[in-house]
């Protein structure tokens, strides 16, 4: 069990997510894209209008200064030159040529960001540019050709420079933050439903043979080849049911309770933001609760969440280790640690749990210790481990 | 050449033959002199490009203009876009204004932010100045059709950061040699000179650096070793090494040893993002690696006095004396009885002052080490 919680420590003190640059960028993009879709020719003129009503020209700004906003723009351009590119069909690819215009005509950084062209991507764009000159789309041509004459174009080996290992950028393409999207833990990429399926075709097999061996009219296997589980597929699948199903609980709650904390919020977009701030102000609030004077401040969260964290800990078979993959419940049992630390008062100072408390709360503890009545502390001890 | 999974997913490329990327887009582009020149007006090379009138092309440039582009709220001053986001419904906005928030929140959050940045404030980057190629005379213009190179070199490796931090990025041509390369890299060792100075300040000044005394090195590239051989009493650092490696079962590459004066970049084979190794003054080793190879187009500094041009030069600290703490220290002194510490850097005048009396005599026994520090290579 202390093996498991150090390595719950260990865990939790990763890093969080960098932060992405380019957040939202791909979704403004594919909208003005979308629209300019819409309109259903591809003169400049209805791309203008597209790009007017976006006030895609205010995309830069809010960089604090030349190197953010070369940083940002670079990350934006990469992402703007796929719209040009095949499999799009020419629609796509004419607003993609037009939205690459536009913003290479309204950046400001000094020397200008240009775009990054490899062999492959610079042939697919003669080919386009062939088949919209034998059209006689006029604005096509000038355009493509004045971000020629421009210098617009880089042309390179590999579609952004290569650091070294390690520090080359994220991938640009997901630019939603990351606790938005639907992450997929070890536990689904290990079991998903192709690998189950499979799963359950050799168990079927496995079970057919074994009768074969049986004898000619066995209808069950023989006893001493029993030595595997018997519906092992059929708990597996419960097992990781009931995990998804704890998991999505826990999203749920989390999410609901920023939601009536931050009742001035519009979009559900903004409540799914501010939960990622609110991770670090929740902690920092617990923390100066279970810190602070008085001990009825940090009993009232406290029944909460280890009663759920007891349901979570007995209802499963999955073992501890796994359970943390997921940064909620990450935070269910971070939460319970720093209630139930205080009170079971280890003053040895060589435990992991009394090395965390050191380094990141000197001086709270004593004061907190002799404000605390002892017997009221060890009964609530008592009882949390009685509910455990 | 070029790869079936996005760049992003890869540490480094696959093997790249500059000599062959020049030749495939030279086969489909032009980058001969004539496309390098910037033509006066930017309207008639269009209409040559389309094969258009000229009042066509110029209509077409008035509705493709940039009024079609601004939306009407675009600040006049443009530092002001920097300051104020407007109210707009790009998500892009949205969530850089939370982050902006945030910075202003949470101070660690915000340095959190400045240190992980692609590109630091601090650092001096020069920007290539645009230059029209008719006014450089012709034997210092840049041959074309040409390949750029932009190569990082790396600190030392620090055990504490888990990789190492890039401290110049440098652009180099295809047709150079390497060891023009070379001696374009800084480093702080090729000033340092060695020996105790304490009897005689003064002759450090001109004493030989360890630049011009130890003149080997090599740089290590897809396991070959490019020794500098230009002087006769150059040795070739690599023969140990490949002895050793030769003893030893385990390596599977052969090595080979060739002169770097005689190699230009577009003879190599290398891996974008791939770490390489310049080695000189016997130990003092620095990772470089190749972060872009690209053509040579007219925005790129035409004159051969220009390359390798340094494009970026991260900002270093400077070890400050620690008695008046303003100057930067240029003397490191050992088992001295007048200084806190040992070593102890100190600069001229604190270290006259505090350890020669009025005539110039040395006080009690100590040594003094010329000092060189890294903010002294030049910028």
């Amino acid at each position: 069990m202390s093996d498991s919680e150090e390595a719950v420590v260990m865990k939790r003190k990763k890093p969080r997510q960098p932060r992405n640059p380019i957040a939202g960028v791909k979704e403004d993009l594919d909208s003005l894209i979308q629209k300019f879709s819409e309109s259903g020719t591809v003169r400049y003129e209805n791309f203008s209008s597209a790009w007017k009503q976006k006030k895609l020209s205010m995309i830069q700004s809010g960089r604090q200064d030349q190197q953010e906003a070369r940083e940002f723009l670079e990350d934006v351009f990469r992402l703007a030159v796929v719209y040009y590119l095949p499999p799009n069909n020419f629609q796509v690819r004419t607003g993609g040529l037009y939205l690459m215009f536009g913003l290479f005509n309204t950046q400001f950084c000094i020397p200008p960001v240009k775009f990054r062209m490899t062999l492959q991507m610079w042939k697919d764009a003669l080919d386009y540019q062939k088949e919209a000159h034998s059209q006689q789309h006029y604005d096509i041509d000038f355009v493509f050709h004045s971000l020629k004459a421009l210098s617009a174009f880089q042309f390179v080996a590999s579609e952004s420079e290569m650091y070294l290992k390690g520090s080359n950028r994220r991938n640009i393409m997901q630019d939603i933050p990351s606790h938005v999207s639907d992450e997929v833990s070890k536990i689904d990429a290990i079991f998903t439903k192709d690998h189950v399926r499979q799963l359950s075709a050799v168990d079927y097999q496995y079970q057919q043979l074994k009768i074969a061996l049986a004898g000619p009219n066995a209808k069950k296997p023989d006893i001493a080849l029993a030595v595997i589980q018997d519906s092992l597929i059929d708990s597996l699948n419960s097992t990781i049911q009931q995990h998804q199903e704890r998991i999505t609980k826990m999203r749920k709650r989390d999410m609901g309770e920023e939601g009536r904390r931050q009742e001035q919020l519009e979009n559900s977009d903004d409540e799914e933001e501010e939960e990622e701030e609110d991770h670090g102000s929740l902690r920092a609030k617990l923390k100066s609760r279970a810190y602070s004077a008085g001990t009825s401040k940090y009993k009232i969260p406290s029944p909460q969440k280890t009663s759920s964290a007891a349901k979570t800990e007995t209802a499963t078979m999955v073992p501890i280790g796994l359970m943390v993959e997921t940064d909620h419940s990450e935070d269910e049992n971070k939460q319970t640690e720093y209630i139930s630390m205080p009170d079971l008062g280890t003053n040895d100072i060589d435990s992991p749990k009394g090395k965390k408390r050191k380094s990141s709360q000197k001086s709270p503890h004593s004061p907190t210790k002799k404000n605390k009545s002892p017997a009221s502390d060890r009964s609530t001890t008592k009882h949390r481990k009685k509910k455990k | 050449m070029t790869d079936s999974k996005s760049d992003n997913e890869q540490d480094s490329t696959n093997l790249i033959n500059i000599q062959e990327f020049l030749e495939k887009w030279s086969q489909i582009e032009d980058f001969t002199k004539k496309a390098l020149e910037k033509k006066e007006s930017p309207l008639e090379q269009i209409a040559q490009d389309i094969d258009l009138p000229v009042q066509t092309v110029s209509d077409l440039s008035a509705v493709c203009s940039l009024e079609t582009l601004l939306c009407g709220s675009e600040p006049e001053d443009k530092k002001l876009y920097y300051q104020v986001i407007p109210e707009t419904d790009l998500k892009t906005l949205y969530y850089q204004s939370q982050d902006l928030q945030r910075r202003k929140e949470s101070f660690f959050y915000k340095n959190s932010v400045l240190k992980s940045m692609k590109y630091n404030v601090n650092d001096t980057v020069h920007n290539p100045k645009l230059q029209n190629r008719a006014t450089i005379p012709p034997e210092k213009q840049v041959p074309t059709p040409n390949v750029v190179l932009s190569i990082n070199i790396h600190r030392p490796y620090n055990f504490k950061s888990t990789q190492p931090m890039v401290d110049q990025k440098i652009l180099v041509r295809g047709d150079m040699f390497l060891t023009e390369f070379r001696d374009a890299i800084d480093c702080v060792n090729n000033l340092a000179v060695a020996g105790d100075f304490s009897e005689n300040l003064a002759a450090a000044q001109v004493a030989p650096t360890c630049g011009e005394t130890f003149k080997s090195g090599f740089l290590y590239i897809e396991g070959t070793f490019y020794n500098d051989f230009r002087h006769d009493d150059n040795r070739d650092y690599s023969k140990p090494i490949i002895e050793w490696m030769k003893n030893s079962n385990n390596c599977g590459t052969t090595h080979k040893t060739t002169a770097m004066e005689s190699v230009r970049f577009r003879d190599l084979t290398v891996k974008l993002g791939e770490p390489y190794l310049y080695m000189h003054q016997g130990n003092c080793e620095h990772i470089i690696s190749f972060t872009d190879v690209r053509m040579l187009i007219a925005d790129d500094p035409q004159s051969i006095d220009d390359y390798p041009f340094v494009v970026r030069q991260v900002s270093r600290r400077r070890v400050l004396c620690r008695s008046c703490m303003m100057y930067t220290a240029r003397w490191q002194v050992e088992e001295s009885v007048f200084t806190p510490v040992e070593p102890c850097y100190l600069c001229d005048g604190c270290l006259t002052s505090l350890h020669y009396d009025e005539d110039g005599n040395k006080i009690g026994h100590f040594k003094a080490f010329k000092f060189a520090d890294t903010s002294s290579v030049q910028c």
